[in-house]
């Protein structure tokens, strides 16, 4: 199982909409994909068209038990094409419960480890602050994205980000490393001057950290339309321009399943 | 005309600077684990050569978990958590691939003669009770001293040590004793003005990885330094010690050495020993010789301890050179911590009455001093 998570310091840059993508995407050719959502505001829920979960069927019934038995809980979103953990609103308590728990940050890892999940993909959502729950996200993940929208808080919320993932991963002693797969400019509007400016000095930047940058995922008005009926926009509206926005990120991490998919064989 | 808004690029500095250090610790990490390699080379392929042979000798078998002890003479110095949950990883994912390597006890357990961490994730973190495993018997030939090239030098008189030593550092950094000695007292010098000496001697159980990140956070920035400190690290010795107890050992006279190697001379005494050069004695080599090898005799056939040896050898230099004046320790150590403070810039955390009285007694010093 290959584990991704989306992480932004920053409120509304476009986390679930790409998670929700991304997860949709990489189904769609034939690998089976979950998609946790550790953010207690469970914006996923309106996503993928699902009514809010009760909090003993919910993750932070998951990360708050002592006593896991492998009751991951998930629900099939979009007839089933992908599975999703839904949050609740108590999952901001069981965060702050979890920092003075032993091998708090571990918690999503531990779980995963004694009960992995059946699935090829997953995907982890996080919530905007960098705190316990974005730990747990870190340390359960082998890759990392990183979606910004660009303007000055969501970049400096970036930058903030990249020097934390490498800290927290240090002081979690994560071996190996999750790696930053690639930065993601989000909600892109090519009429914006800012936007334009910043997409252009972005790619020297990320060099010097070793990160790639993705092409834009442009801003759409039907991003907003598609999230109130619960769908990804290619169920929405198939062959909108802005599906192709996926599609790099997409063909990325399918050849990194398929790369592990072949270790395994061999 | 759209307006030009301010570069982004400012606020990504400190994340530069993490990146940055974050692979210059990887890549002396990449070193370390090549060091360890070269450490010995023959080790990993003699292992996979014998599990290949047991395997097909007596084949795989399932052994309890409980059964299997480890190794107390485990060639790795340290075995971190990390490396513990990155096995059990691969082991969730992958299941055991290596049967690990036992050696039957009579006791009926077993005790581990390769894989201690796999056994480690498979008890204590994934709760297996049973691991795949192959059998060989208590070895005491070419595995057994591959091992124990591992092990420090536990048997060894301090000058086959310290030659032991200087091979593999010269081996790890192409140092000829001689350079090494200059680098090392360098950059011993520089830590111990800065005090950093005793995080140094710490180092020595720690991780490899610890090891490189430590020795990058004390600065040591030359690369060849850097190698040499980690190439005795990596030994399990203490480079201070290094410096003080076994490079010495290398310029022995013929006659001490040979004392040392055959007749059970010990490292202390030989040091003690060494004193009685010419120059000091101030007389030729012949006379130093004889001198040297009745007092060494003297200490070999009476089993003098250190002190009494040193008192010995302060007799027969006082035949020599007689000194004309008693020297005396409370001199001795006030030259020394004037030495310390000057070093270490510690008058600049005196307070101003401390300095006064300070600058009073050393004028006063300088008086009795200049008087005729």
């Amino acid at each position: 199982m290959l584990t991704i998570s989306i992480l932004a310091n920053a409120g509304g840059v476009g986390k679930s909409t790409l998670a929700i993508h991304l997860a949709y995407a990489v189904s769609r050719l034939g690998f089976s994909v979950a998609l946790l959502d550790l953010d207690p505001q469970h914006s996923l829920d309106r996503f993928c068209g699902l009514p809010p979960a009760e909090a003993e069927h919910s993750m932070s019934q998951i990360l708050g038990t002592k006593n896991f038995k492998g009751e991951w809980n998930l629900k099939p979103a979009w007839d089933g094409q992908v599975l999703v953990g839904q949050s609740h609103i108590d999952l901001a308590q069981v965060s702050s419960d979890l920092a003075t728990r032993r091998r708090g940050s571990y918690t999503l890892r531990d779980r995963l480890q004694s009960h992995p999940i059946a699935c090829d993909l997953l995907v982890l959502d996080c919530p905007a602050t960098l705190g316990m729950l974005c730990e747990n996200a870190l340390g359960a993940s082998d890759l990392v994205l990183v979606p910004v929208q660009l303007e000055p808080k969501s970049i400096g919320g970036a930058a903030d980000l990249v020097a934390w993932c490498i800290t927290a991963s240090n002081e979690l002693q994560l071996e190996p490393r999750p790696k930053i797969q690639g930065i993601v400019p989000s909600i892109y509007n090519k009429d914006a001057a800012i936007h334009r400016q910043y997409l252009e000095q972005l790619p020297e930047i990320a060099a010097q950290l070793d990160i790639q940058v993705y092409p834009p995922i442009r801003y759409s008005k039907e991003f907003v339309n598609t999230s109130a009926y619960g769908l990804p926009l290619y169920k929405y509206r198939p062959g909108h321009p802005a599906c192709d926005d996926f599609e790099a990120i997409t063909r990325d991490l399918v050849t990194i399943l398929k790369k592990t998919h072949a270790q395994k064989v061999s | 005309m759209p307006r030009k808004f301010p570069e982004i690029a400012d606020q990504f500095k400190s994340a530069v600077q993490t990146h940055s250090q974050q692979k210059e610790i990887d890549t002396l990490r990449a070193e370390v684990e090549q060091l360890r390699a070269k450490h010995s080379p023959n080790l990993e392929t003699e292992l996979a050569r014998l599990r290949e042979q047991l395997t097909s000798q007596t084949g795989e078998m399932e052994v309890e978990t409980d059964l299997i002890d480890p190794n107390p003479s485990q060639p790795r110095q340290t075995i971190t958590d990390a490396e513990i949950q990155k096995k059990v990883r691969f082991l969730t994912q992958q299941g055991q691939t290596v049967p690990i390597i036992l050696i039957p006890q009579e006791n009926g357990r077993y005790l581990i003669f390769d894989g201690e961490v796999r056994w480690r994730a498979a008890k204590f973190k994934l709760g297996w009770e049973k691991i795949k495993a192959v059998l060989v018997p208590m070895p005491d030939d070419l595995h057994r001293s591959a091992l124990e090239t591992f092990l420090g030098f536990e048997d060894l008189n301090p000058l086959d040590k310290a030659e032991a030593v200087f091979r593999q550092v010269k081996q790890d950094t192409e140092l000829d004793p001689a350079k090494a000695f200059t680098l090392l007292n360098t950059c011993l010098r520089a830590m111990e003005r800065s005090g950093q000496i005793k995080e140094l001697g710490k180092l020595v159980d720690a991780s490899s990885e610890a090891q490189a990140a430590k020795l990058q956070s004390l600065e040591v920035t030359d690369d060849l330094a850097l190698k040499l400190l980690l190439s005795i690290l990596h030994m399990g010795l203490n480079p201070a010690s290094v410096k003080t107890q076994l490079l010495p050992m290398l310029s022995l006279a013929d006659d001490l050495k040979e004392a040392v190697r055959k007749r059970g001379l010990k490292g202390a005494h030989a040091l003690i020993l060494a004193t009685l050069s010419a120059k000091v004695l101030k007389t030729n080599e012949k006379i130093a010789a004889k001198e040297r090898i009745k007092a060494t005799q003297m200490v070999l056939s009476q089993d003098l301890t250190v002190a009494k040896t040193r008192e010995l050898v302060t007799d027969i230099k006082a035949k020599y050179a007689p000194s004309t004046a008693i020297e005396s320790k409370k001199i001795t150590s006030l030259i020394k911590t004037l030495g310390v403070v000057i070093a270490r810039e510690e008058l600049q955390f005196a307070s101003p009455e401390q300095l006064v009285e300070l600058r009073q007694k050393l004028t006063e010093a300088l008086e009795v001093l200049n008087k005729p």
